[in-house]
C-alpha cells in the first residue's frame, strides 16, 4: 500500500542499477565482442537492450506498480492460478542457477585477488567455500528485506559507477581508443548479418531477463513514474555501460570473465578495488533475485504459512548444493542466459494483450487471490490453457529460429532478422485470438469486467 | 460478478473469506487492502501520458536503431 512504499526515485534507481551491474553484464559484453566489432557492439547493445527493456516495461510495470503486487500474482489473470505456479517453478529453477553463478563469480574474484597478492594458486576447496559465504551474506541481506538492499545499493552503486568510468579510462589510455574502436569480432559466425542479429538478440534477451524480478521492486516504489525511470536508468542505460565495458575489455585484454582482467588492467590496488566492488555488485544483484523469488514462493500455500526466514532458507539450500558442482554451474551459465530469453518475449506479449488490450488496465484482484471455483481466473483446472500454450508456442518459435542452448540457427533467421519479435508476435496474436474467440464468449476470465468496474468507479466520483 | 460493490469491504469479504490460501489474519489484511485499492483504482496513480509517450518513443527508437544497425553494418 502507499504507506508501505519505501523507495523513492533515487533508491529505486540505485536498486535497479545495483541489480543490473554484476558480472552478468560483463559476460554479456564479452559475448557481444565475440560476435561483432566494437562500433557494431555499441549499436546492438544500446538498441537491443532498449527494446527488451521497453517490451518488459510496457507489459509488466503498469500492473505491478498500480496494484502493488509482484510479478507472479500479475500472471494469474492470463495463466490461471495453477498456470502461474508452473511458470513460477520455472523461474525458481532459473534463479537458483543465477544465484549460484553469481556466487561462484564472487568466489572467482576472491581467488584472483588472493593469487595476485600471494603469488600462489588458491586451494580448490576455496572456490566453493567462498561461494558459500557469498550466498550466506546474500541471505542475510534478503532476510533483512528491501530497506537493507536499498541501503547497500546507496553505497555500492556510486562506487560501481566510478569504477566503470575508471576502467574505461584505463582501457582508453592503456590500450588506446583506436585499439578499441578498430577491434574486430573475436569468434564470429561466417555470416556477418547473422552475427549482428545474434548480437541484437543477446541484448534484447538481456533486457527482457529482468522480467521475473521486476515486479518485486516496482511494487515498493512510491510513484509509477519513479518506478519506470529508475528501471530505464538502471537496467537499460547503466547496464549498457557495463556491457560495453565488458566488450571493450574482451577485445583488448581478452577473456569474458571480469575477474581475470580487472587486475591486469588496473593494477593490484585499483584492479583489486574494482573487483571488490564487482563482488559486492554480485551480492546486491543476488539479493534482489533471491528476494523476488522468495516473495514469489509465497504464492504456494506451504510457503505462505511459514516465516520469511524459513522461506529464504529453503531457497538457499539447493543453491548451496549447486555450489559443490562449480564446473557444471559455471560452464552452463549461457543456458540460463539464453534459455530464459526464449520465453520472456512471449510471456510479455501475452501479458500485454491481456492487461492492456483486453482488460484496459484493470486487474480483478479478488479473482487473483480467490482460490475456489467462484474465481474468474479459475479457468480450466486452475490453468488458462490458451495463455499457457500461447507462451509455449512463442517460445517454440524462438527455439526453432535459434537454439538458445547451442546457438545453432535456422535459415529463417535471415528472413525474419529477429528471434524475439516473431516469438512476441506469435504469442500475442495467438492469445488475442484465444481471448476473443474462447474467453469472451465463455465468460472465462471475465474479460469485460473492466466495464463494470470503471463504470462503478466513475459513478463514485 | 454482478453482485459486486467495488470498494466495499464487506462485499470483498463476502467473496473472499475462506477462499484464499492464507491464514485468517493475513486474509483479512488482504481483504482490507483489496477494498481500498478498488475504491482508489490502484495504490498509486498510473504513469502519466508523457511517461507513456517516452516509452513509445524509446521503443520506436530501438526498433529504428535495430533496422539501421542491420542495414548499416
Amino acid at each position: 500500500m502507499k504507506n508501505e512504499r519505501t523507495c523513492g526515485f533515487w533508491d529505486a534507481t540505485f536498486i535497479n542499477t545495483g541489480w543490473a551491474i554484476a558480472t552478468w553484464c560483463f559476460l554479456t559484453g564479452a559475448l557481444t565482442a565475440s560476435l561483432v566489432d566494437f562500433k557494431t557492439a555499441i549499436f546492438c547493445t544500446v538498441f537491443g537492450n532498449m527494446l527488451g527493456v521497453m517490451i518488459m516495461l510496457i507489459a509488466e510495470i503498469s500492473v505491478t506498480v498500480k496494484y502493488g503486487i509482484d510479478t507472479y500474482p500479475a500472471m494469474v489473470s492470463f495463466l490461471g492460478r495453477n498456470g502461474m505456479k508452473f511458470m513460477l517453478i520455472f523461474f525458481v529453477l532459473l534463479n537458483l542457477g543465477w544465484v549460484a553463478v553469481l556466487s561462484l563469480m564472487f568466489s572467482r574474484a576472491v581467488q584472483n585477488i588472493y593469487e595476485a597478492i600471494s603469488g600462489n594458486v588458491s586451494p580448490p576447496a576455496m572456490f566453493t567455500a567462498v561461494a558459500i559465504i557469498a550466498v550466506l551474506i546474500t541471505w542475510l541481506l534478503v532476510y533483512k528485506g528491501v530497506r537493507a538492499i536499498a541501503w547497500m545499493n546507496r553505497i555500492v552503486v556510486p562506487c560501481l559507477a566510478v569504477l566503470m568510468i575508471v576502467m574505461f579510462y584505463f582501457i582508453m589510455t592503456g590500450y588506446g581508443a583506436d585499439a578499441v574502436f578498430s577491434s574486430k569480432a573475436l569468434a564470429p559466425y561466417d555470416n556477418h548479418i547473422v552475427n549482428i542479429i545474434l548480437c541484437i538478440e543477446l541484448n534484447v534477451g538481456a533486457g527482457l531477463s529482468w522480467y521475473a524480478s521486476l515486479g518485486s521492486l516496482t511494487r515498493t516504489t512510491k510513484t509509477s513514474r519513479g518506478a519506470m525511470w529508475a528501471n530505464v536508468i538502471g537496467v537499460n542505460f547503466m547496464a549498457d555501460v557495463a556491457c560495453l565495458l565488458g566488450a571493450a575489455a574482451a577485445y583488448v585484454i581478452g577473456g569474458d570473465d571480469p575477474t581475470t582482467w580487472m587486475i591486469p588492467l588496473g593494477g593490484l590496488v585499483l584492479g583489486g578495488l574494482g573487483l571488490i566492488f564487482v563482488m559486492i555488485g554480485n551480492i546486491t544483484s543476488n539479493a534482489i533475485v533471491m528476494y523476488a523469488t522468495c516473495l514469489g514462493l509465497k504464492q504456494f500455500k506451504f510457503f505462505a504459512g511459514i516465516s520469511w526466514l524459513k522461506t529464504t532458507a529453503l531457497f538457499v539450500l539447493p543453491v548451496l548444493i549447486l555450489l559443490f558442482f562449480p564446473d557444471f554451474v559455471y560452464g552452463n551459465y549461457q543456458i540460463l542466459l539464453n534459455g530464459s530469453a526464449a520465453f520472456f518475449a512471449s510471456l510479455a506479449a501475452v501479458q500485454f494483450v491481456d492487461f492492456i488490450m483486453m482488460r484496459k488496465g484493470y486487474l480483478d484482484l479478488r479473482s487473483v487471490y480467490n482460490n475456489k471455483e467462484s474465481s474468474a481466473f479459475r479457468y480450466w483446472g486452475g490453468v488458462n490453457w490458451g495463455g499457457f500454450i500461447s507462451i509455449i508456442v512463442g517460445g517454440v518459435v524462438y527455439c526453432l529460429l535459434l537454439n538458445p542452448l547451442t546457438w545453432e540457427y535456422s535459415g529463417a533467421l535471415l528472413v525474419f532478422k529477429s528471434v524475439s519479435i516473431p516469438a512476441f508476435l506469435v504469442a500475442g496474436i495467438l492469445y488475442l485470438i484465444w481471448a476473443t474467440a474462447v474467453m469472451k464468449p465463455s465468460g472465462k476470465g471475465s474479460i469485460e469486467e473492466y466495464k463494470r468496474y470503471f463504470a462503478a468507479v466513475k459513478g463514485n466520483q | 460478478m454482478e453482485d459486486r460493490i467495488y470498494g466495499n469491504i464487506d462485499n470483498v469479504r463476502a467473496e473472499l473469506k475462506g477462499n484464499t490460501e492464507f491464514d485468517s489474519d493475513i486474509e483479512e489484511q488482504l481483504i482490507e487492502r483489496i477494498a481500498e485499492i478498488e475504491a482508489n483504482d490502484g495504490v498509486v496513480p498510473p504513469m502519466l501520458k508523457p511517461d507513456w509517450i517516452a516509452i513509445i518513443v524509446m521503443t520506436a527508437i530501438s526498433v529504428i536503431g535495430i533496422i539501421i544497425t542491420l542495414g548499416l553494418f
